[in-house]
């Protein structure tokens, strides 16, 4: 009788304990979880921003490729139409989407220019979870939720917990409302890398590219949401584009995307392999990043090639 | 089971309420209950591999048996030992020494090679063929009774708190708790085992995984940053092990706890051992004990020539390495320890007489050479082990560090801060400033409060966390 009382008592402070942890996460983690949006500077204003108030004509999307490659006032000076640089490094095509989905709740860009990388946005590699990375702040918007669940089943259970929510990030997120001091924004978003080509580097990361002819590995998660990301940003005008690369690029690997671009009728421009930039260290920091001087001869030359763009309704975008 | 994962949560209350809905008078039903679930379990991750399971349990119960009734007492022990271990040789060795083979045949002009295996490794095989034969080596020398009651038995190799990774239990310790008349429910003991899940939980999600980003950025790609990153990195990665390690093997005795049983303590403290010697008193506990009662002790132990005893430390922590993995490096680091000990013996080194200083002085020294040691075990070669320790000891080039301040350095420091603190305190101070274990119900509660909410704001739950460094 008397172990009876013991478990009763046992079970009883566990629910106790349980109690006490959920008034902690509906005060402490509500009041971090709130936080976020609360911060209009730096990296997380940045994205609050590009989330709720964005209204530019012309977006920029893709990983830290699309974010140090695309220089958006450039953009915005020569085609007379304004530009943001909506780019976040190292997400994937699957947090990109999301994003997007965001955008296009509130309004239709005039033109979306995505930034294609094969090994974040297609092939298999590291985990998927990678892409919630920062989406967290906009669980509860429309349809994003949904892709958390598709990417791990178990975050409809974890992200009823408020602490849950502010997880590796209540720390910055506090420092930066309460000092306000992150400026990691650049102009319009973009973000160049302003410094001398690490040859060491790309020396080290020549056996990380698909310079060779072999079958790649593509992520069925990936290219769902490639389809998905097109099939959306398809609804207004959409352009897919590869920048250069010091390595250059086999073309083999994109064939997936160039099916789809000519199902969907999307015009994708691969300057992967062009002559000017490939192994030329004064236009690149590394391997797959230009620098400064690299990123405004690219944006030059891009938009050189918008000019001749036309849109779904057959017409010049940009004359 | 994964004790961090989500699946544990919604299991473990489900496991703990069936065992102890069945009542206390019905102790076979509810050591069947253990079984079930220790055998559902592993069924859960590959069906066939319970097989195996179940063989070396079939094998180590019936060769202890035949030894109380044979005279034939070494050949059975020899036969039955070496049917026992061929599984773990077959799955875990193979390919390892099928390539280390190819790789001496073809250095001779000799090519001929074997296919290698492409089948994954059973889970928790080491640990539970060195649980069985320990058990088969007491029978052998008499140390305990062959267990003739194949359930109890068969529960004692297979008990799922430490199936997976550990600890090595002694089965004087744990089949007299199987075979007892155990209380209904012991709620001191459940309680501790949630206090030693709950700081295990937060060995592992908060301090392991978090210092795992790092590691997992700097050492495959090593040669890209600079000797200063690559020793913070090895720093890291001597946290992560232990961390990950003592954290779930916490987790394993508090699950043992809730459920009444008491299984052996594994770590304790490591990194404040004195010497090497003294380490592998307080790292895997578990696995020294076996180490030194089945192989050093039958060797001669200590208990010979100086220089035969030198011999059998060597080889012990030759078969320790082996046992880690199957690859050179873990046998590199086998042997880095077992030299290290032997150094130690020759100079008289294996305790600390001195003061504080010296003391200091002495864990600091040890933890470095631990430090060092942990490359080997963590790099997928020799070569690269050396290079790393090269690139760690190049004192000519420029001096920078790599490290996530803004993302992920704040909470590695987080975590590694109460880490140090709770076994500095557990060290030197065990009688003073007692949170978990303090007198007043408010500090304990405030304690498990504040860990749990530690644990949710800053453990790693999945791979959505990374250190943008390359890309």
């Amino acid at each position: 009788m008397q172990h009876f009382e013991e478990m009763k008592k046992f079970l009883l402070k566990i629910g106790l304990f349980l109690c006490f942890l959920l008034i902690i996460d509906q005060t402490v983690g509500a009041y971090f979880d709130s936080i976020p949006k609360k911060i209009h500077k730096g990296g997380v204003g940045r994205e609050n921003y590009i989330s709720n108030e964005l209204k530019d004509s012309i977006l920029i999307l893709g990983s830290s490729r699309a974010w140090e490659h695309y220089d958006a006032q450039m953009i915005m000076d020569s085609l007379g139409f304004t530009c943001y640089n909506c780019a976040e490094g190292g997400r994937g095509i699957i947090n990109h989407y999301a994003r997007l989905k965001m955008v296009m709740e509130r309004y239709k860009p005039q033109l979306i220019i995505y930034e294609v990388t094969p090994f974040l946005d297609m092939l298999m590699g590291e985990s998927n979870s990678r892409c919630l990375f920062g989406l967290k702040p906009f669980y509860d918007r429309k349809g994003i939720d949904s892709i958390f669940w598709d990417i791990d089943p178990y975050e409809k259970y974890k992200m009823m917990s408020n602490l849950y929510r502010g997880n590796s990030k209540f720390l910055r997120n506090l420092f930066v409302y309460l000092t306000d001091r992150d400026t990691s924004i650049g102009v319009r978003g973009f973000s160049p890398k302003r410094c001398m080509f690490d040859s060491l580097k790309t020396q080290k990361g020549i056996d990380r590219m698909y310079d060779c002819n072999y079958d790649y590995n593509y992520d069925e998660v990936r290219m769902k949401y490639l389809s998905l990301f097109i099939e959306k940003a398809n609804n207004t005008n959409l352009l897919l584009v590869v920048s250069p690369l010091w390595y250059g690029q086999d073309s083999k690997v994109l064939e997936p995307v160039k099916e789809i671009c000519r199902m969907k009728n999307v015009r994708l421009f691969d300057y992967s392999n062009d002559k000017r930039f490939v192994h030329n260290n004064e236009l690149f920091a590394d391997g797959l990043h230009l620098n400064l001087k690299g990123a405004e001869e690219f944006t030059r030359m891009l938009i050189k090639d918008l000019r001749n763009l036309k849109g779904k309704h057959g017409k010049f975008l940009f004359k | 089971m994964i004790y961090n994962s989500f699946n544990f949560l919604i299991l473990f209350p489900l496991l703990f309420m069936g065992y102890y809905v069945i009542p206390v008078r019905f102790q076979k039903a509810r050591n069947l209950f253990l079984l079930a679930v220790s055998y559902g379990l592993y069924l859960n991750w590959k069906p066939v591999y319970a097989l195996i399971l179940l063989l070396v349990t079939a094998v180590t119960y019936c060769v202890a048996i035949l030894l109380e009734r044979t005279e034939r007492r070494k050949l059975i022990i020899w036969v039955g030992g070496a049917i026992s271990v061929l599984p773990l040789l077959f799955f875990k060795y193979f390919n390892f020494i099928n390539e280390t083979v190819y790789g001496l045949l073809s250095s001779v002009g000799l090519r001929y090679e074997l296919q290698g295996l492409n089948w994954a490794i059973p889970v928790g095989i080491s640990f539970y063929t060195f649980q069985a034969l320990g058990y088969l080596m007491d029978v052998y020398y008499k140390r305990i009774d062959a267990e003739k009651d194949f359930l109890t038995y068969t529960l004692f190799v297979s008990f799922f708190p430490s199936i997976m990774a550990g600890p090595i239990n002694k089965s004087s310790l744990v089949i007299p708790q199987l075979k007892a008349i155990r209380l209904y429910f012991d709620y001191e003991k459940a309680v501790e085992g949630l206090k030693f899940i709950l700081w295990g939980m937060f060995m592992k999600v908060v301090v392991a995984d978090r210092a795992a980003i790092y590691v997992d950025t700097i050492f495959p790609n090593y040669g890209s940053y600079s000797g200063l990153t690559c020793f913070v990195a090895s720093l890291h990665y001597t946290i992560q092990i232990y961390a990950d390690f003592a954290g779930y093997s916490l987790m394993a005795l508090g699950v043992g706890k809730t459920l009444g049983f008491e299984l052996t303590e594994n770590f304790r403290r490591p990194y404040f051992a004195v010497s090497v010697t003294d380490f592998w008193r307080r790292w895997h506990i578990s696995l020294s004990i076996w180490l030194r009662d089945y192989v050093y002790i039958p060797l001669g132990g200590s208990r010979c020539h100086k220089i035969l005893n030198y011999w059998n430390i060597f080889i012990t922590f030759l078969i320790s390495g082996i046992w880690h993995g199957a690859n050179w490096t873990f046998i590199a680091w086998g042997i880095l320890h077992g030299m290290a000990q032997i150094i130690e013996k020759m100079l008289g080194l294996q305790k600390c007489e001195g003061g504080a200083v010296m003391k200091t002085i002495r864990i600091l020294v040890t933890f470095m050479i631990i430090n060092i040691a942990w490359i080997f075990f963590r790099m997928p070669s020799i070569t690269d082990a050396l290079s790393m320790i090269g690139c760690v000891f190049d004192f000519n080039q420029p001096v920078s560090l790599f490290l996530d301040y803004k993302q992920n350095l704040p909470y590695t420091l987080i975590g590694f801060a109460l880490l140090l603190a709770k076994d500095f305190r557990d060290e030197f101070y065990p009688q003073r400033l007692k949170l978990m274990n303090s007198e007043k119900t408010v500090v304990r509660w405030a304690t498990y409060l504040f860990l749990m909410t530690t644990i949710l704001l800053t453990g790693v739950f999945g791979d959505d966390q990374f250190i943008y460094a390359a890309f």
